[in-house]
């Protein structure tokens, strides 16, 4: 083992395990024995030495300092279930950390990542933690810089000996967090959402989206099925509420799902020179009533529903430019969403 | 039949009995911490020298007077505690010089006799 990080932390588990095995001292006895064994063990660990067994320790230590090893009886009456279960899990633990020690280096660089992700999650106001995904976006050159700094830091935080209780509480907490912004995000479709809590899945989607766009395959569906026709008929990767139009500069292929296409929060270019793809109006359910146009759903489950739509509601976007009109979408082979046999169009450019 | 004994003297027994000594002797010539005294026993060939019991044998001889103790911090880690020879250590270790000496003459005297030394050379006197 070559890590003093790794040695100091061995060498105070095993230190509490050796304290833990004279429990049945005084306290005072006990704090006199093992005051300061930490750096001793370390020390022999650093020499190459592997850890001895507990009790061999304990007895090596008891015999040298003239005092009697414990009765039977006295171990037996003082180790708790409990403390035993307790004392196994330190023993394992202590093997494992033994055992990974050599992988020191990689845990190093997947938390400076960590850190990264989660800095650029701040400092570049990401919608949401997304899993494997860079979170600086379009400052991704900047990424790569903060990276390599925070991959130094953590060597350097690696290779020190001190702050071993804080680091270690640091590391499981950077363990934790890692796990769960790689896999605890949903995955289906690459579709990540900024809250899924409040997302508006009560909503049903109107037929027409800003660009005067109808959408008739996802009429009356709710909107969180909306997003899956969508997406699978190649509508954007990236499915926001309009209230985080702001901050799309960065995502490619987006589509907003809006639910007050009168405020000019969305349509007064707030967003910038953002690609955004489509928007969906939510505010206007799929039964109202219009002068403007008319589309059948083709869901199969639910009855066909002849959906029209206001005038009031079909806004221009100057911005969002790229989906392709009713008249170029294609059919293609049907898809099944949430357990319905959707027929999806693709849009064609 | 019973088994042979052990042909191999039993250093660690050996050692049992003049590890005091041995540890008074070490820290004489500088003051050490407790693996560094493990680590001078097993420079001078006391290489199973068990470091708890160097660890334990450095508390009991602090607790009765013989040694000093001072804490040392480090910049690398935990502190370490370092333990020097007191005068009451240095009268004692004088003592066991002597007492160590005299064993070694009675061994000496047993081993060297020329009974011994006939067969261990192959001639008859």
């Amino acid at each position: 083992m070559t890590d003093p990080q790794d040695q100091l932390r061995l060498a105070a588990i095993f230190a509490e395990n050796v304290r833990r095995a004279l429990r049945h001292l005084p306290t005072e006895t006990v704090a006199d024995l093992t005051d300061g064994i930490e750096a001793d063990i370390a020390s022999s660990l650093s020499d190459g030495a592997s850890l001895p067994s507990i009790d061999e320790y304990t007895a090596d230590l008891l015999r040298g300092a003239g005092i009697d090893p414990p009765k039977i009886s006295e171990l037996d009456e003082k180790p708790h279930y409990f403390t035993r279960i307790f004392s196994c899990i330190k023993n394992l633990t202590l093997r494992v950390f033994e055992f990974l020690s050599p992988l020191a280096p990689a845990w190093w660089l997947f938390r400076a990542w960590v850190v990264t992700q989660v800095l650029g999650w701040m400092i570049c106001d990401t919608d949401s933690i997304r899993p494997f995904v860079n979170q600086w976006g379009e400052n991704a050159l900047v990424g790569i810089i903060v990276f390599v700094c925070v991959v130094v830091l953590s060597v350097k935080l690696g290779r020190q000996k001190r702050f071993v209780a804080a680091t270690t509480t640091v590391n499981i907490a950077l363990l934790i967090f890692g796990l769960v912004i790689g896999f605890s995000q949903p995955m289906a479709h690459n579709i990540y959402y900024q809250d899924p809590n409040s997302w508006p899945s009560n909503l049903t989607v109107a037929p027409f989206d800003c660009q005067a766009i109808q959408l008739p395959y996802v009429v009356g569906m709710s909107s969180t099925d909306a997003v899956e026709v969508l997406y699978a008929a190649g509508f954007g990767s990236y499915f926001v509420d309009q209230e985080l139009m702001q901050r799309l500069d960065f995502v490619p292929k987006t589509v907003i799902l809006q639910q007050d296409p009168t405020s000019s929060y969305l349509c007064d270019g707030s967003a910038g020179p953002a690609p955004v793809q489509l928007v969906v109006d939510l505010s206007t359910t799929a039964s109202t009533t219009s002068s403007i146009a008319t589309s059948t759903t083709t869901r199969p489950v639910v009855s066909s529903t002849t959906t029209t739509l206001s005038t009031t509601t079909v806004q221009t976007l100057p911005l969002a430019t790229t989906a392709a009109p009713q008249s170029k979408t294609v059919p293609k082979p049907p898809t099944t969403v949430t357990g319905i046999s959707t027929s999806i169009p693709t849009t064609v450019p | 039949m019973a088994d042979l004994p052990n042909r191999h003297i039993d250093r660690s027994q050996l050692l049992k009995g003049v590890l005091d000594l041995a540890v008074l002797e070490v820290l004489a010539v500088a003051d050490g911490y407790g693996y560094d005294v493990v680590r001078r026993l097993r420079n001078h060939g006391l290489t199973d020298v068990a470091e708890a019991s160097v660890y334990g044998t450095l508390r009991r001889l602090f607790a009765t007077g013989l040694l000093t103790s001072y804490v040392v911090p480090s910049d690398e880690g935990p502190h370490r505690k370092y333990y020097g020879v007191t005068p009451l250590g240095h009268e004692w270790l004088i003592d066991l010089r002597n007492q160590w000496s005299e064993f070694r003459i009675v061994i000496d005297s047993l081993a060297n006799r020329p009974s011994v030394q006939s067969l261990t050379e192959g001639r008859e006197l």
